[in-house]
């Protein structure tokens, strides 16, 4: 009986020892590996992997200018050169309106610091990379270095003085206090330097070479240069920008049309963000400075969230010279009420009495308004405001979308030309085609800059044009600062000359009474000017404004100590209708705002960082 | 319903082998019961057993006490036993019902009544059944069959919705089939998947995937003791679904069908009249010191057309089409009808059981292309191959089609943009903006939904499972079970053109798409999981008072996920959407992605003379997503239970008064691998980037990786009482349980230095849960009248216990700097998140937010000097006293934030402003927030239903409710004063909301007592720029989910429908809501989304 028992219970265990080796066979069962994603063991183990880890360190550089923000497109917002649409938020610290625990903060010492850590990870690590030549290898750890010193440059313009971290970071050992800023300006110029060093690294390549648009001498000769004008050491910064005069750069003849995808190959980009019309890889510049008769994929048109500042675009000066002043136009216009000023900015036609029920209209609406209707002409109200903008420096209609000027829209499949014109009564797809805007309630100039036009993109929104941040007229330029504080002023003006020469019509310096250079002071004025004239819409003013230790004094006013209402700042101040009106003012709320917080939460994590003062 | 189903198959069983022979029948049908003589040896009975509503019960058990004489009831009740003595006593058994002794005579009819007591009743646990008395973990069993075959229910959680104490289920949207309920078994353990494992007859399925109408019964485990079998994923306690099988020996057919009327339940509605719109933007503008947006010369054209709506416009059309004033809400929903259909077959057929189950569904929602097309089959076959083998197959499957359209943004951005002064549809042309003054890119919501191509969400999921059972020695029971679960979703979204049109101008406003412009993608989601269990049983009574059951078993399974994603651009014509007729590619994505498990489990259970009951469990679980060297865990766990009632001194005590009496406790531990299937791992993640100008790879490290992470465990203690009182009419369970989840998977946040990068997954936090729950049931009837009533509770306090360190702050703090006068606060190192954090000694997810201020109103000291805790009682700047004393607050070096400046744009009248709780000066300052005591996780869950019957009549109705939690909602165009240019404005603020003019006091606009802000062209204004208390909601709620009415036919009147049974009712779902929160409904947690649905519906429950 006991024995039948343990049989029994031997069979049974027997059944489920089969029933369980049959289905546990598999020893490796467990060990499952992904097939999206690269081990690190495994990464630099091939030259294709090796590459697109590469890759991934450029890519991170653009998507400094792209990816989760729209309202970060520019900092010229940031600026007196353009302002943000108020229905969007941004830029708060040059608002007034924020505290250090502000994203903004957040996001840039995030993005930065992942620049960092990409370009780094490819210094320190690519030699590990056999299957990629030794020539090939030092030549992408020089195009990193530039790419990490183009980083920690960013940074130290933000907050001057930042952790330098040379290694990929380890977790947990991200403690390092802040370096001074003059430690993060020479390790900017070593990494520089060493890329310059680099044989296996060109000076440029050609446009038809398959490697154009990545990191050459130039580029680090650029930098470097840019980081001797912040140390005042003239002569080194003369002399890097000289060299770049040296490899074969030269200006693109026709300044608007060099902003085209069409053109973004050419001989004066040194170095540019880099944007496709593929899926998810195009420029937000399209959105932010298109308006809603720019063609998109989506058809509902871009959104013109940046709106250039009238303070900004009234200081372009006559093409011979002579500045501009409105009150030479019209008689009294600076002491007039803006909301009365707008009457000399109102489309012809106009009439309580027309015919149309649109004129009829907006002649009552700007009565509404506050518009001086006394000073309206009818039939010559428009002839009368172009002349404003009639015998300009060219660049700005090159560069922004005036009144009673037209723009080649793609709303429609004709593509029609569309006209500025206030008030709006148009139709995309009738006469008398007014150009719609995002904030069609208000008169503001437009950007024409990164606008594509007709349906030359595939979508607005994400356009493929390229965004320029180092070409060869801003190196000219920075030669001509680097000179003429040195005092060289007289061989300053050659290279301001050559960048003015490029425009047709535009007078060169020292050829009339207007242009005459009068001094070493008066030069850093005019190289000042020429920056913004040249470069605006480009996102390069903010960082210069702040080495002049000229922003505050242009985006809020020289009074800002001193009034206590905002409306009384004496700068660009403001999202500003053309005729004066504000949509918004900024608040001042101290100069501390001249360089970003330290985000608060890294200063919780990390107790060896010190905040800037005033946050 | 369960315990029939065992019931009737008990008595298959021994229908088989004791039915009596035809011959037996015959003898004792014709013995007259007069002609028995008492001396006889050997004498039959006959007779016949109905249940209290006089219909027959079949496969009674009837036992002539002392011998071993025993028959079973045929199908109509009847049986035949002969005795062996003359004054035999008989005993009538009948699982589910109460027993019933009675001396034998011919022709007896015994009535048996149901157990109400339900001490009988059996419970489906992990791998197996139990006996409801004999459990000693933490169950509850709930009816399903009996609430979706009268409530318009189309997912299973809401049904289950406060059903059971410990259970808590919140809905989250009104979208057809993709309601998003978020279902947690005693409070929220983890911040990684929190949800309970849901097992379909074994399977592991999501509950939104089940057919309400298939299901049979569902379990919930909560206790580690009942869920440690399923160590690897029970954490989160285990859901066991267990659907319908065929019943007794007769073909049977139903049809449950009903018709729903489906409405929102709650709007937020925005501003429906133009002119007033565009006043009060006008109002937002001035206010903040700009001038008005909206001339008033077209708002003059909006009242004129107002007060002659059919009058005919200028540009033809009629003025309410050219100068509309609509109110979105009205055209965005619908009321609708949903319809569902069920037939149910099952039977059994000598030797094998079935059922089939097919169900259509059509619920169109409320929303125009929002609805879905269900259809469900659920097939069962059950074979007794031969006494010892049983075999068994089941395919379950269902099929979705969904249509597709923009309605998911409608909680965003994009649908609040939007004003009143368009017109939906008229002409075969959709309405753009009438006037160019307003916003370009207001939006035509009815665009949004109508506007696209062809477009759908259709999914296909199917899942199969095969059993052998072999019964040996007799004690012995092994069952192997394979199971495979496939599903399939393919989504297509194709562009529309999109024109609109403006009635009043006669002109396009935003032209047609160019073709070459318009994309279509699919998006193909598959996965396919098999499992492979075989457990081995044995049962053993020894010297009848010691019950012992084992359990061994093993598991292992694989899931496998991918996705393929197309998109090609550039259409021949508008309807001619297949990606073959489309000229370019955009792109073709796609990934791969799985992970295996395997177990070793068992479990012992030990009872003497039911009184005393001990139970272990254990489980061994390796899982793919840990180390090699981390990959095992082991979670065991004990039971005990000791029925008092069954005691000696119990019976002759007070307590006598019990008809059962259980103590239960529990103790053990649970496993929780939810994360990233290759988490120990460290990879680089794939993609494009462009290079040298054209799209190239890149990689980038985005994970750091810890080679240790291992389990999280969950260790859970409980306690709990259950009882029966009353002869069974009241009965009770209380539970305590303190639930510890410890080694929590998680990437705390890391610093910025690191970049996109995210933290190695650590095995990092802890958190407690501790709570409470109680359940009442009474069952009775009077007279005629049924009636019950159930009530449920549960309390759960939430903690974290580990996670960075203690959060340290104050003057001072610093443990290295004693300065007083430095503020200190490490919250950034030691928690995470932002308006809900993470941080020891706080409940997960705590809502940490800016107090709004709150003063004396007393403005200045005895002295005159401006006094900081004097300003306004409420926060909020209503008065000149209030201005002035902000400025001279700002003169004495005290400072405002964010804003800053008093200022009509900043602060200003009718703008809130914070408080300064660190004591710094500055009001709205980077310390300044507070935790609130308080979630979006209830503490305190209740339901309660209230059943009756009478006649035929049936009457039920549910409630349910929770508090303790809350919600955080800004949203402009909802509920906030913040006006946005082309945004939409909520009537509620409009109609309510601060106003003062300064320079005109008397202005007729003033209110100076609102509580919501003035209204600003600001956005965010001073009052909405940081997350703040006002806009912080109680979500507290009690819900009437359901109210049914239905009435029973008699049996002689629906036999002439050839029907069995045939019933009718009348529903009501989601029929009122108590609740203080302004949003759409309390349990979306959220103000704004697609409404939850009331529904009002009729049915018909046929059974042939």
């Amino acid at each position: 009986m006991e024995k039948k028992i343990l049989y029994r219970t031997y069979r049974s265990l027997m059944i489920a020892a089969t029933s369980v080796a049959l289905t546990a066979c598999n020893a490796d069962f467990l060990d499952t590996q992904p097939s999206d994603r690269v081990g690190t063991d495994l990464v630099w183990t091939t030259y294709n992997m090796a590459d697109a880890v590469v890759n991934g360190a450029y890519e991170r550089f653009y998507w400094e200018q792209q990816g989760e923000c729209p309202d970060w497109q520019n900092f010229d917002a940031a600026t007196d050169v353009c302002d943000l649409d108020a229905n969007w938020g941004g830029y708060d610290w040059a608002r007034g309106r924020c505290n250090a625990g502000y994203w903004g903060f957040n996001d840039w010492w995030k993005r930065l610091y992942e620049e960092i850590y990409r370009t780094s990870n490819v210094i320190c690590n690519l030699d590990r990379c056999e299957a990629m030549s030794a020539s090939e290898r030092a030549r992408d750890i020089a195009e990193c270095k530039f790419l990490r010193a183009w980083a920690y440059y960013r940074a130290n313009v933000l907050w001057r003085g930042v952790p330098i971290y040379t290694e990929p970071v380890e977790y947990g050992e991200d403690t390092k206090p802040r370096n001074t800023a003059d430690e993060v300006w020479q390790q900017i110029l070593k990494d520089c330097s060493d890329a310059i060093a680099e044989p296996n690294l060109p000076n440029k390549y050609a446009t038809s070479d398959k490697n154009y648009g990545r990191v050459t001498k130039a580029c680090a000769y650029y930098l470097r240069g840019q980081v001797y004008l912040w140390l005042k050491d003239w002569d080194k910064a003369a002399s890097d920008f000289m060299a770049i005069t040296t490899m074969g750069f030269e200006l693109f003849p026709d300044y608007k049309n060099m902003f085209k995808a069409a053109n973004e190959r050419n001989d004066e980009y040194i170095f540019q963000y880099q944007y496709t019309d593929d899926e998810g890889m195009g420029s937000l510049l399209g959105r932010t400075h298109g308006n809603r008769n720019t063609y998109t994929a989506d058809g509902f048109g871009c959104w013109n969230n940046l709106i250039p500042n009238p303070y900004f675009v009234d200081s372009y000066e006559y093409a011979d010279g002579r500045p501009f002043n409105m009150d030479e136009v019209f008689p009294g216009y600076s002491a007039m009420d803006p909301k009365a000023r707008s009457v000399y900015f109102l489309r012809d036609g106009l009439d309580p009495n027309a015919a149309s029920d649109k004129l009829k209209n907006g002649y009552q609406q700007m009565v509404t308004y506050g518009a001086d209707m006394s000073q309206y002409d009818k039939d010559g109200n428009e002839a009368r405001i172009l002349k404003v903008y009639q015998n300009r420096d060219p660049r700005m209609l090159m560069n922004f979308i005036t009144p009673y000027s037209t723009y080649k829209g793609g709303s429609t499949a004709d593509c029609w030309d569309y006209t500025l014109r206030w008030p709006y009564i148009g139709s995309d797809n009738a006469a008398p085609y007014d150009l719609r805007t995002d904030t069609n309630d208000r008169f503001y100039y437009l950007w024409r800059k990164f606008v594509p036009e007709g349906r030359e993109t595939k979508n607005g929104l994400n356009s493929d044009i390229d965004t320029p941040i180092f070409r060869y007229a801003g190196a000219l330029i920075a030669l001509a600062e680097a000179l003429n504080e040195q005092g060289k002023t007289d061989e300053a003006v050659k290279y301001i000359n050559m960048v003015r020469a490029r425009i047709p019509g535009l007078a060169l310096l020292n050829s009339n009474e207007y242009t005459k250079v009068t001094g070493q002071d008066n030069m850093r004025e005019r190289i000042r000017n020429e920056y913004g004239w040249e470069l605006c819409g480009e996102g390069q003013l903010y960082w210069k404004q702040l080495r002049w230790d000229t922003w505050l004094d242009r985006k809020l006013g020289t009074n800002r100590t001193l009034v206590s209402d905002p409306a009384q700042l004496n700068g660009a101040n403001g999202m500003t209708e053309i005729w004066g009106t504000k949509r918004y003012t900024n608040n001042y709320i101290g100069d501390h705002v001249k360089l970003f917080a330290v985000p608060q939460g890294e200063l919780e994590r990390n107790p060896n960082l010190t905040q800037n003062p005033g946050w | 319903m369960e315990k029939r189903f065992i019931a009737s198959l008990a008595g298959a069983a021994l229908l088989m082998v004791a039915s009596p022979t035809q011959a037996e029948r015959k003898l004792a049908m014709s013995v007259h019961p007069n002609a028995v003589s008492a001396t006889q040896q050997q004498r039959a009975v006959s007779g016949k057993v109905v249940d209290d509503q006089g219909e027959p019960l079949i496969g009674v058990t009837v036992k002539e006490q002392g011998t071993k004489n025993a028959a079973v009831t045929d199908m109509d009740g009847r049986f035949t036993l002969s005795l062996s003595k003359s004054d035999a006593q008989l005993t009538f058994t009948y699982i589910g019902y109460i027993d019933v002794t009675s001396r034998a005579a011919d022709n007896m009819v015994i009535t048996m009544k149901e157990d109400r007591n339900e001490l009988n009743e059996i419970v489906v646990v992990g791998y197996g059944t139990q006996k409801k008395v004999n459990l000693t973990g933490s169950v509850v069993s709930v009816d399903m069959a009996k609430e979706t075959n009268s409530r318009p229910v189309t997912t299973v959680a809401q049904a289950l919705q406060g059903m059971a104490a410990g259970l808590d289920i919140l809905q989250g949207s009104g979208k057809p089939g993709a309601e998003n309920f978020s279902v947690n078994i005693r409070g929220v353990g983890t911040m990684n998947d929190a949800s309970p494992l849901v097992l379909v007859d074994g399977m592991e399925m999501s509950l939104s995937d089940v057919n309400p109408m298939d299901i049979e019964s569902i379990s919930v485990l909560k206790d580690a003791a009942s869920c440690a079998i399923y160590g690897n994923r029970g954490a989160n306690g285990v859901i066991l679904v267990t659907t319908k099988s065929g019943t007794d020996g007769k073909v049977s057919v139903s049809y449950t069908g009903r018709l729903s009327v489906n409405k929102p339940s709650k709007l937020v509605r925005f501003m429906s009249n133009y002119a007033d719109y565009m006043e009060l933007v006008n109002e937002a503008s001035e206010n903040i010191g700009t001038a008005g947006k909206y001339p008033q010369t077209v708002i003059d054209q909006w009242r004129q057309a107002e007060a002659n709506p059919n009058g005919i416009s200028e540009s033809g059309y009629p003025n309410y089409v050219a100068y509309p004033n609509t109110d979105w809400y009205d055209e965005i929903y619908q009321t609708k009808v949903m319809q569902e259909h069920a037939i149910s077959l099952s039977g059994k057929d000598t030797r094998t059981r079935y059922n089939l189950g097919l169900t259509y569904l059509d619920n169109p929602g409320m929303i125009v292309r929002s609805g879905e097309q269900k259809y469900s089959v659920n097939l069962k076959l059950i074979s007794d191959v031969t006494d010892w083998l049983q075999m068994g197959a089941q395919v379950w499957g269902t099929h979705s089609d969904r249509d597709r359209n923009n309605v998911d943004a409608l909680s965003s951005w994009e649908f609040l943009k939007t004003v009143p002064g368009i017109y939906p549809y008229y002409d075969g042309k959709f309405g753009g903006i009438e006037t160019s003054v307003e916003d370009g890119a207001a939006h035509n919501p009815m665009l949004l939904l109508n506007g696209d191509g062809d477009s759908y969400y259709k999914t296909t999921h199917a899942y199969t499972t095969a059993f052998a059972q072999i019964k040996f020695l007799k004690d012995f029971t092994f069952k192997s079970t394979f199971g495979y679960d496939y599903y399939n979703a393919r989504h297509k979204y194709t562009d529309g053109q999109n024109e609109s049109y403006s009635f009043s101008r006669g002109e396009v406003v935003s032209s047609p798409a160019a073709l070459e412009a318009l994309s279509s993608y699919m998006y193909y989601h598959h996965y396919y999981n098999w499992k492979v269990t075989n457990t081995l049983n044995w049962n053993h009574t020894f010297a009848q008072k010691h019950d012992v059951a084992a359990l061994v078993g093993f598991e292992e399974g694989k899931n496998s996920d991918g996705n393929t994603d197309v998109k090609k651009m550039g259409m021949i014509d508008a309807t001619i959407t297949d990606l073959n007729t489309l000229t370019s590619e955009e792109y073709i994505r796609g990934n791969f992605t799985g992970y295996t498990y395997r177990s070793w489990f068992g479990r012992l259970n030990y009872a003497y003379d039911s009184k005393y009951l001990v139970e272990a469990n254990f489980r061994y679980d390796g899982s793919s997503r840990f180390s090699p060297d981390n990959r095992w865990g082991f979670f065991p766990s004990a039971s005990a239970g000791w029925r008092i009632s069954e005691e000696n001194f119990a019976k002759n005590s007070f307590l006598s008064v019990f008809d059962n009496l259980k103590l239960r406790a529990s103790y053990g531990k649970l496993g929780n691998s939810s994360v990233d299937n290759y988490a120990y791992q460290s990879w680089y993640e794939t993609g494009y980037t462009t290079m040298a100008g054209k799209k190239s790879p890149r990689f980038y490290l985005k994970n750091l990786p810890n080679m240790n992470v291992t389990w999280e465990t969950t260790k859970t203690f409980n306690i709990g009482l259950d009882f029966t009182t009353l002869n069974g009419r009241l009965s009770g369970v209380f539970d305590y349980y303190d639930k510890q989840t410890s080694g929590i998977l998680y990437r705390p946040t890391i610093g910025l230095i690191f970049g996109d990068k995210v933290a190695p997954l650590q095995n990092l936090a802890g958190v407690s849960n501790r709570g409470f729950e109680a359940t009442f049931r009474w069952e009775d009837k009077i007279g005629d009248v049924t009636y019950g009533v159930a009530v449920n509770g549960s309390f759960n306090k939430n903690r974290v216990t580990d996670y960075k360190g203690a959060f340290i702050s104050g003057w001072g703090a610093d443990p290295n700097n004693p300065d007083p006068n430095v503020y200190y606060s490490n919250l950034g190192e030691v928690s995470s998140g932002g308006t809900q954090r993470l941080v020891e000694g706080h409940m997960m997810n705590e809502f940490y937010v800016y107090p709004i201020y709150n003063g004396t109103g007393t403005y200045y000291d005895a002295n005159g000097v401006v006094d900081p805790n004097g300003g306004p009682r409420d926060g909020m700047i209503r008065t000149p006293e209030d201005l002035k004393w902000a400025q001279d607050m700002v003169a004495a070096g005290y400072s405002f934030e964010p804003q800053h400046a008093v200022t009509p744009n900043a602060i200003w009248y009718g703008e809130y402003i914070y408080a300064d709780t660190n004591g710094d000066k500055v009001y709205g300052g980077s310390h300044d927030q507070k935790f609130m005591g308080e979630s979006n996780v209830p503490k305190f869950t209740f339901g309660f239903q209230v059943h009756a019957e009478w006649k035929g009549i049936d009457f039920s109705m549910n409630w349910g409710g929770a508090t303790g939690f809350s919600t955080y909602w800004r949203e402009i165009g909802q509920n906030s004063s913040n006006v946005v240019f082309g945004l939409s404005i909520p009537q509620w603020i409009a109609d309510d909301h601060y106003f003062y003019d300064p320079n005109n006091p008397n202005d007729p606009r003033t209110n100076i007592t609102s509580k919501n802000p003035r209204m600003s062209l600001e956005n965010p204004s001073m009052s909405d720029a940081l997350d703040n208390t006002f806009h912080l909601y109680s979500c507290d709620y009690l819900k009437l989910r359901n109210l049914t009415i239905g009435y029973t036919l008699p049996k002689n009147i629906s036999r002439k429908f050839y029907a069995e049974n045939l019933r009718v009712y009348f529903s009501g779902e989601n029929l009122l809501t108590i609740t203080s929160f302004p949003g759409l409904d309390p349990e979306m947690r959220s103000g704004e989304g697609y409404a939850t649905m009331r529904q009002l519906s009729f049915g018909l429950n046929v059974t042939f």
